[in-house]
Formats: structure tokens, C-alpha cells, sequence
């Protein structure tokens, strides 16, 4: 069944057109890549999901429900969202910010310590949890962010460029996680910039481009030459992945001004 | 140890540290000063008027003073210290930063102005409540007017901030001032009264009128901690979890306001304590609200039943303004913060 729907959403704000008419959805237990151009929508898209913005025509579903009739606390409990830059600067330790996610449960104390733990592990963080976060690299920011998001346990994950500032082995960890995630039942819907890499783990890509979807399908079916050269303006080739056979896209010029 | 490990005291060790703290500084409070009484008399006087006879002579000026004088003053200081340390700690959560003083964005003097206004125009219909009414609503409507200016695109602006209430507090300060010269009214007190402070003023009856209005803010806002953590995170995050952004905020500032407003209508705006004293807390015992809302409320308390011991002795046969000896410590302190925050965040944009 469909986790999160997005039904003729469209978002409007000072006479710009941000998104509009944005049909797309995401079954539990699969994993949506949503890559474009800058200034696509993306982030848009993902506040629209979540919750967040409420949208100026159209609506978003998550489990049958129209996000506009629910409160704050239910929806806590249904999705999850990572966004693009994380702003706390006061001294919490990693793992007071990680079981900030359980607060939507409202468990004990040991509880939201226990689920902590166990994502911290799963994510890498484990070594960081004594760690003060202010004190953090970006990358570490992102990673303990990323944890706190898993600790909430919720069927509908939203994420806003999770491997955005993250080295090689921990872009590999992070869509390994939710590649996971996604295996057992949970729904992803995540931002990606770098396109190998979603080609790579995700289900479906979803191609927007000056708030449309130009295309939406496995990443076999919609990372084309003729497509992602008309959304992103530069010539592309595209060749199977050599060790795993997925799409691998190679730029080959085409990036001018005009 | 690196910088980024953390050194945590224990939450006992905290409170019990705090308490123990307030009570040297009560024990200070009502035994020094121009009438000598010590410890063992101070319990003599204090078990006479609960009715227990004691061994312990003590003169009837000893009593007067300490029953009249030195213990209202010493409570009401308990009071305000408290309203002003845990109301500090709030703004600093509200407006996610460290810096967020009630008296720096202007809070205090929009209360003085509320206070001076109210007491001349409604100080006939509201008696004695007129002070703290007058606190209130004009501390709200500086805090609203400054925060308005400084929200720009769903965050708050330091800059912004801190200069509007800068401006706010010029406005509201001039206008208190003002209003004390000008309409010569004995029941305002001097002009310097309002800006800087004084416990001088201290009764029972000034006790009881702001009490409830500080009790209230200390035993509620604590409710809020945990949702106030989460706004640390920012704030659409904390939606994200399940928190009503915009209802926290309104309760909470509308709490830490209401306490500020009745103290600076009782003893004047003492600037700083809400500054230093969760500053430091959360160096000892880190950000987290459930701890730092109580411990600063505590600590405010025995910060400025201290300073008020000094701001009496210090000088006599004069008193110091409170406020003066808050800014002399204080002020340093906010520049300390002022070059961290810039060192840390790369500015205070």
C-alpha cells in the first residue's frame, strides 16, 4: 500500500511557482530517490511531505490520511525527516541529541536510551555518543542527525541530502541503512545529488526539474542520456555499472552558462 | 581531557551544592550588616515567632530588624534571584541563545515603563497589584515588540535581537525615568530606582504580591523542558517530533515574563543574573532544561541574596545599587560570551 502520496501538491509562495502539480508516491518498504537540478523543488517537496509547509493546491497522503487533518504529535509518529542543514549549538552530548528522536513515544528514560544505543551502533555514531555536538565536524553533525531520525522508528522516512557532507565510506553506510530500512517495511523518500549513488540503491527515481516531475521510474527506466541531458543542461553518458550493473552516469561536458 | 569530552557533575551534587549555597547566602543575608546577629540568635528570633521559647537572648532591635527588615528583604531577594535566573534560562531556550538576557532584549525596562505607568493611573483601583500588573503586560510588550523585529524567515536574528532590544530598552527606560521625574509621585521611589534596583524596598506585603506571580513561573516552566530541549534542535525539527512550536513558545515566554514583570515591579531591573547564572549552570551540567530550568532558578536565588548582602555592607552607612554590582560582574561575562559565540559560529549573524 502506499506509505506517502503526494496528490496534485503544488506550492506557491510570492508569486513564484515551487512545485506544481506533483503527483508521485512511495510504497512501505521502498526506496524513492528524489535527484534534480538546483532549485528543482526538491526541498520543497520534502517540507510539503512532511508536514512542514502546507501546500498552496493539491495534498499529501501518509497511510490513506490527509496530512492537513493530523496533528503534530501523530504525525511524529509516522515520518521522520532529516533536513538539508542542521542548526543546533548548544553543548548536548551526541547521545542526548540521538534519543531526543524517541520523544514522540514517550517512553521511559531507558527506553529512549536503549533505542539510541542500538542506532548509534547501526549508524556508526556509537564512538561519537560522548562526544558534545557543537564539536563536530559537518559530516559527524550529519551522521548524528541522521541517527536521531532513525530513532524515531517511524513506517515514513523523509530525507533532505543525507549524504550531502558525508566521506565515501559513511554515503556508503548511510544509503546501506536505508537500503536496509526500506528491505524491512519502512517507506524512504530521500533528496540525492549524487546521482550514482542513488542509482545504486533505490527503488525509483523521481526526476524533478523547476517544480515538475519530468520522470519517474526504476533507475534503468529514467537515467537517460536525453533525459538528464535536458534537466541538467550538460551531455551525459550513461554505461552499465561495471561490478553491480546499475546505471552509472558520466558527464562529458556540455556545462555552459546559457 | 579535550575540549569536546565532557565533565558532567552529578545532578545531586549540583542541587545540593545550589542549596547549600542559598542557605550560606540567607545565613549572610539576615545576620550581617549594621545590627550584629548571629546564627544561633537568627534561630532564637525566628523560633520565637513560630512560638518556640529559646535559651538564646536577643535584643528587641535584633528582632525588629530581622523580622521587619532582613528577612522580607532576604525572601524577596530569594524571589526575583530565582524569577530572573529561571526566566533567563527560558528566554535562552525560546530564542535558541546563550545570550537571550531578559534585561539585554529589553524585557526589564519595558516592565519598569508598564510598572510606572500602571502604578500612576490604576494605582488607586489595583492598590498594591498595580506594580506587577504593570510589570507584566509591559514586559510582554517589549518581548513582543523585539521579538517581532528580530524574526526574520522562521529564525531569530542575535544581531537583531540585541540591538532591538537595545532600542526597546532605551525607549521604555527614558520613558520610566520620565515619568518618575515628572510626576514626582512618592510611591515610585527615585529615578535611579528603576534601572538599577534595590532590595531596599523589601516589606512582607511587596513579598506576597510578587511571590505568586514568581511561583508561578518557576513550578510551570519546568513542565516545558523537554519540549524546550527539542526547540535547541531548531525548530522544525522539533515540530518534526511532535512539538507545537508556536504554543511553547507563547507559554513560555508568557511564564518568564510574568515573572520578570512582577520583580522588576517589586525591586527595580537588576540586569545580568539572568545571564550568569545559567551560563553557569550549563557549563557545569550541560543544556538540558529539566536540569538547567530548576538549578538556575536556585542559583539566581542565592547569586542575588549574595550580591544584595554586598550591595548593603560594601559601602557603609550607603547602599550600592544591586544593579551596579550585577552589571560589574556580569558585563565581562557577556563579552567573554559575546567573543565565544563569535569564535564558535564564525560571527553572530
Amino acid at each position: 500500500m502506499s506509505a506517502a502520496a503526494a496528490i496534485g501538491l503544488g506550492y506557491r509562495v510570492g508569486g513564484a511557482t515551487l512545485l506544481d502539480g506533483v503527483d508521485l508516491d512511495v510504497a512501505d518498504g521502498e526506496f524513492l530517490g528524489v535527484i534534480g537540478p538546483n532549485g528543482a523543488g526538491k526541498t520543497t517537496l520534502v517540507q510539503l511531505l512532511s508536514g512542514e509547509l502546507v501546500p498552496t493546491s493539491g495534498r499529501v497522503e501518509i497511510g490513506g490520511r490527509d496530512v492537513a487533518t493530523m496533528s503534530l504529535a501523530e504525525l511524529a509518529l509516522l515520518r521522520a525527516v532529516l533536513p538539508g542543514h542542521h542548526v543546533l549549538q548548544f553543548a548536548f552530548r551526541c547521545l542526548d541529541v540521538v534519543m531526543m528522536g524517541r520523544y514522540p513515544h514517550g517512553g521511559s528514560e531507558a527506553d529512549a536510551r536503549a533505542a539510541a544505543d542500538r542506532v548509534m551502533t547501526e549508524t556508526d555514531t556509537a564512538s561519537l555518543a560522548d562526544r558534545l555536538y557543537p564539536t563536530l565536524s559537518g559530516g559527524e553533525q550529519a551522521r548524528v542527525s541522521f541517527a536521531r531520525v532513525l530513532a524515531q522508528e517511524t513506517p515514513l522516512v523523509l530525507l533532505d541530502e543525507p549524504t550531502g557532507s558525508l566521506d565515501l565510506r559513511h554515503q556508503e553506510l548511510v544509503m546501506g541503512t536505508l537500503r536496509d530500512l526500506a528491505d524491512s517495511g519502512a517507506a524512504i523518500v530521500a533528496v540525492l545529488h549524487d546521482i550514482n549513488l542513488a542509482a545504486r540503491f533505490v527503488d525509483r527515481i523521481a526526476i524533478l526539474d523547476e517544480g515538475l516531475v519530468r520522470a519517474v521510474g526504476t533507475p534503468e527506466g529514467v537515467l537517460r542520456p536525453d533525459v538528464l541531458g535536458s534537466v541538467y543542461g550538460i551531455d551525459v553518458k550513461v554505461v552499465p555499472h561495471p561490478e553491480v550493473g546499475c546505471p552509472l552516469i558520466l558527464p562529458i561536458g556540455g556545462g555552459r552558462v546559457g | 581531557m579535550s575540549e569536546s569530552q565532557v565533565w558532567r557533575i552529578p545532578v545531586v551534587v549540583l542541587f545540593g551544592g545550589l542549596v547549600l549555597g542559598l542557605i550560606g547566602a540567607m545565613g549572610l543575608g539576615l545576620g550581617m550588616g549594621a545590627v550584629e546577629i548571629s546564627p544561633t540568635q537568627v534561630f532564637a528570633i525566628l523560633l520565637d515567632h513560630l512560638g518556640v521559647d529559646s535559651a538564646t537572648e536577643f535584643s528587641t532591635t535584633q528582632d525588629a530588624v530581622l523580622w521587619s527588615i532582613r528577612l522580607p528583604r532576604v525572601m524577596l531577594g530569594i524571589a526575583v534571584g530565582g524569577a530572573l535566573g529561571v526566566a533567563g534560562a527560558a528566554f535562552q531556550g525560546i530564542f535558541r541563545n546563550p545570550l537571550a538576557d531578559p534585561h539585554l532584549i529589553g524585557i526589564s525596562s519595558g516592565a519598569a515603563l508598564g510598572t510606572v505607568v500602571s502604578i500612576l493611573v490604576f494605582g488607586g483601583v489595583l492598590g498594591s497589584f498595580a506594580g506587577p500588573a504593570g510589570g507584566i503586560v509591559g514586559g510582554l510588550g517589549a518581548g513582543v515588540t523585539v521579538y517581532m523585529l528580530a524574526r526574520h524567515e522562521g529564525r531569530t536574528e542575535v544581531v537583531t535581537l540585541v540591538l532591538a532590544g537595545l532600542a526597546v530598552a532605551a525607549i521604555t527606560g527614558a520613558g520610566a525615568s520620565f515619568l518618575s521625574v515628572a510626576a514626582d509621585d512618592a510611591r515610585l521611589g527615585s529615578v535611579l530606582f528603576y534601572s538599577l534596583g534595590s532590595l531596599a524596598v523589601a516589606t512582607w506585603d511587596l513579598l506576597w504580591v510578587t511571590l505568586p506571580f514568581v511561583a508561578v513561573a518557576v513550578v510551570f516552566l519546568p513542565i516545558a523542558a523537554r519540549r524546550l530541549d527539542l526547540l535547541l534542535l531548531g525548530e522544525r525539527e522539533a515540530a518534526h517530533l511532535g512539538v507545537d512550536v508556536e504554543r511553547t513558545r507563547m507559554v513560555v515566554v508568557g511564564l518568564a515574563t510574568t515573572a520578570v514583570g512582577a520583580s522588576v515591579a517589586a525591586v527595580g531591573a537588576i540586569g545580568f543574573v539572568g545571564l550568569l547564572v545559567p551560563h553557569g549552570v550549563r557549563l557545569v551540567a550541560g543544556p538540558g532544561h529539566r536540569v538547567l530550568l530548576p538549578a538556575s532558578a536556585i542559583g539566581g536565588a542565592a547569586l542575588l541574596v549574595l550580591t544584595d548582602v554586598v550591595a548593603r555592607t560594601v559601602a557603609l552607612p550607603f547602599e550600592v545599587p544591586i544593579g551596579l554590582l550585577t552589571a560589574i560582574i556580569g558585563g565581562p561575562v557577556f563579552l567573554l560570551l559575546l567573543g565565544r559565540t563569535r569564535r564558535e559560529h564564525g560571527g553572530w549573524g
